[in-house]
């Protein structure tokens, strides 16, 4: 038999620590400083690309890297095949200090041309304050706080991960509009993310004829969860929508699972820390998701079972985006032929830039806020033991029956329009 | 008085000695559309003079990828279950007797068949194996897998060229053509095309390939000579979901089944340009002309019939209803030979 099958494949991936990454840089001395644009330009000239992951320790981090060192194994299996070499460089810190801090080294040490993260919001922020500074892309994998995402309105960041306007449009029009659970109350933190969440759905329940019909606002460690749920009982509501996060979110979901009241439940997006293995997730309610391992059409079924055969874990939204962010990342540089963060943005924003997020519909990005625009799936998680997949109830956005519509507009049914969005991005430089 | 005047045509034709032969005798010679039915493990036979279908074999799970092997009077056909990631006994590519409808072997395909192509010379099947990510080279002698290669992440259509040299393989998550040179059985050559490609084709001279890629809803032209895209052709402004491909035998042109667009877009292969679309069924698929170049064949899975166009006009003349589910392939055997 003749063959290929066995060569040795590039390395894909590699993890620097936050020390490592200094070292090296530090070791160059003061020729780091100009090294940023030099290897840059090196790198494509050698067609030896690389891309920065930058992510918190934790579960939310860890889905995103799982997702992104597939990705990258799978980019470099492809770059092998063009005679050229991709690589993931992925450092692991949180702080402002230590993100700002590794952007800046793997962009003058590494030569990387984009950079990979947005796990939480302050790794997120500051992840897109360096990037617009080093002028290098930012793909945001896991951030969809509206308050921090319009606060960092930037040119060089662009969103993989949905915007809470898209899940709480796809909850909208899907409950609302087609499960016909029109009156929603509304528990959330007292923050002004939550606020805005609260705001925009209340929009998109009005846009599909609900009203909301009570919220209530829950402080730091509440204690009596049943309370709560009576509360939200004697509005009359048919659905409560409850925007908590981490322990409270649980204890909601704990107490409503034990009293299972007359209304159904939902909330905005899926907490990034309920990734991963050995990790205790709702039972109840309908969710919003990007991803789901029991996708089968659009080349899903493979997609899943390469990340089950790589991870032994289904493949969540999280890691669903960090393997996107990766392929966007790597694509955008082959066909816009440059590895400068200014003209990838200037691809990225273009009608050319189409991807396969295997969702059957191209994805692109809107250029007035750079959301990906992309359909969003409503899951109803398993019930326990005995129910370990879940299903997917919903794909939204649904093209009225009978009626075709373009895949762009179709998904710009999800999200904020030009008109509604805070966004302003400054011109490029 | 219409019959009446046909009669006294015939006899003149007789007296002439110009009498074409039967309908039947010319439906017996005329080539036969065989159509492989997804859902309900079928191939549905349908005579290209008629219209009309004249047989069905049942094949076992999952029939998708349909080829002929222009040589030995067969049939091949790629049958996988639902379980698309693992292998089992019923993933095959079947190898079926055209004479008697018979399935006689059934060659090892990984675990999810779906694309593959015969060699001009009907020796060797080249199939991708989407999940493993490589071509398996089979000798039809022996049964032997005479090579594995890898290709790009996902690979899907299998095209080979008329002078049966060059292999082209699609990959639909890399977005990539991978280039097997026969001659020694290794990829010599990998390009990026549009996104999510799904099938490809040559032209009858060779020169050219083109393919589709579904997401992106456009057509690839290649020169085969460098292996480089020449031209990207826009279908539908974007909104076609290509899928299938084929060229008419005079290579003037290209005919392309829109899948989820329910149509097929008509390209002219001289200049590019797309000259007509043409609506046919539910998501056809699969695509076919037939040796004459007289009429094109899609498969359409979702309203389980096929769709016959006359490439005179660009319209479907009739629509034939398949006696199973899902109708995927097509391929058009000539009995006559050629």
């Amino acid at each position: 038999m003749v063959g290929d099958v066995g060569r040795r494949q590039a390395p894909a991936s590699r993890t620097w620590t936050r020390r490592e990454v200094l070292g090296a840089v530090a070791a160059a001395g003061g020729l780091a400083a100009l090294a940023g644009p030099a290897a840059l330009l090196a790198a494509a000239e050698r067609q030896d690309l690389r891309v920065g992951l930058v992510v918190p320790g934790g579960a939310a981090g860890e889905a995103i890297e799982r997702g992104a060192t597939l990705g990258a194994e799978e980019a470099a299996r492809t770059a092998e095949l063009l005679g050229r070499t991709f690589e993931l460089v992925t450092v692991r810190t949180a702080d402002r200090e230590g993100v700002e801090d590794a952007v800046r080294r793997l962009v003058a040490e590494r030569g990387v041309y984009a950079i990979i993260g947005g796990a939480d919001e302050r790794s997120f922020a500051a992840l897109s304050d360096a990037a617009e500074r080093h002028g290098v892309l930012f793909l945001n994998a896991g951030c969809a706080d509206p308050v921090v995402r319009d606060e960092h309105c930037r040119r060089h960041t662009l969103h993989v991960a949905a915007s809470a306007a898209m899940y709480v449009d796809a909850l909208a029009q899907w409950l609302a509009g087609e499960a016909g659970l029109r009156r929603w109350c509304f528990v959330s933190a007292a923050t002004p993310s939550a606020t805005a969440v609260y705001e925009r759905a209340r929009r998109a329940l009005e846009a599909q004829g609900g009203e909301a019909v009570g919220r209530i606002e829950v402080g730091a460690g509440p204690d009596d969860f049943g309370a709560l749920l009576r509360d939200v009982e004697r509005t009359g509501a048919d659905l409560v929508f409850v925007d908590l996060a981490g322990e409270e979110r649980r204890r909601f979901l704990e107490h409503y699972s034990a009293a299972a009241p007359g209304f159904e439940v939902t909330g905005p997006f899926e907490d990034p820390a309920e990734s991963g293995e050995g990790v205790a997730r709702p039972r109840v309610g309908i969710w919003p998701t990007l991803w789901h391992h029991t996708l089968r059409r659009y080349g899903a079924t493979q997609l899943n079972e390469r990340f089950w055969t790589r991870f032994e874990l289904p493949m969540d939204a999280p890691g669903w985006a960090g393997w996107f962010a990766v392929k966007i990342a790597w694509e955008a540089v082959n066909r816009a032929s440059a590895a400068r963060g200014s003209e990838l943005v200037r691809f990225l924003e273009s009608e050319r830039a189409a991807f396969d997020g295997h969702k059957g519909r191209p994805l692109s990005f809107r250029p007035w806020d750079h959301q990906l625009r992309q359909p969003v799936y409503l899951v109803k998680p398993a019930a326990g033991p005995g129910d370990e997949e879940g299903e997917v109830v919903a794909e939204l956005p649904r093209a009225a029956r009978g009626q075709a519509a373009a895949s762009q507009e179709l998904l710009d049914r999800l999200g904020d329009s030009e008109e509604e969005s805070r966004c302003r991005l400054a011109p490029l430089s | 008085m219409k019959r009446s005047h046909n009669w006294r045509l015939w006899i003149g034709l007789a007296l002439a000695g110009m009498l074409p032969p039967p309908a039947s005798a010319r439906a017996q010679d005329a080539p036969l559309a065989y159509v492989s039915n997804e859902r309900s493990g079928t191939i549905t036979i349908i005579n290209t003079a008629t219209d009309e279908v004249v047989g069905t074999i049942a094949v076992g799970p999952g029939p998708r990828g349909i080829q002929v092997n222009p040589v030995a009077n067969r049939v091949y056909v790629a049958l996988s279950d639902l379980a698309r990631t693992v292998e089992t006994d019923a993933d095959a590519i079947a190898e079926i007797d055209i004479a008697s409808g018979k399935i006689l072997r059934r060659l090892p395909a990984g675990s999810d068949p779906e694309q593959f192509a015969v060699s001009p010379d009907g020796l060797r099947l080249f199939a991708s194996n989407e999940d493993a990510g490589t071509v398996s080279i089979i000798d039809l002698d022996t049964e032997q897998v005479i090579a594995t290669l890898t290709v790009g992440i996902e690979p899907e259509g299998v095209a080979i060229s008329p002078d049966g040299r060059w292999v082209y393989v699609t990959a639909e998550t890399s977005n990539t053509v991978s280039v097997i040179d026969t001659h020694n059985n290794r990829v010599v050559a990998s390009f990026l095309v549009d996104v999510r490609p799904r099938a490809a084709t040559f032209s009858p001279d060779g020169k050219r390939a083109y393919v589709t890629s579904e997401i992106s809803g456009t057509v690839s032209v290649v020169d085969t000579e460098t292996h480089q895209v020449i031209e990207t052709i826009m279908l539908e402004d974007g909104e076609a979901k290509p899928v299938g491909v084929v060229v008419s035998p005079d290579g003037k042109r290209v005919y392309v089944a829109n899948g989820h667009a329910n149509s097929v877009s008509v390209i002219d292969a001289e200049t590019n340009q797309v000259v007509a679309v043409i609506p046919v069924g539910r998501r056809p698929w699969g695509i076919a002309i037939t040796p004459d170049g007289k009429k094109l064949y899609t498969a359409n899975g979702l309203s389980n019939d096929v769709s016959v166009v006359d490439t005179s006009t660009n319209e479907v003349i009739t629509t034939v209803k398949v006696d199973g589910e899902g109708p995927w392939g097509i391929a058009i055997v000539n009995p006559s030979g050629g």
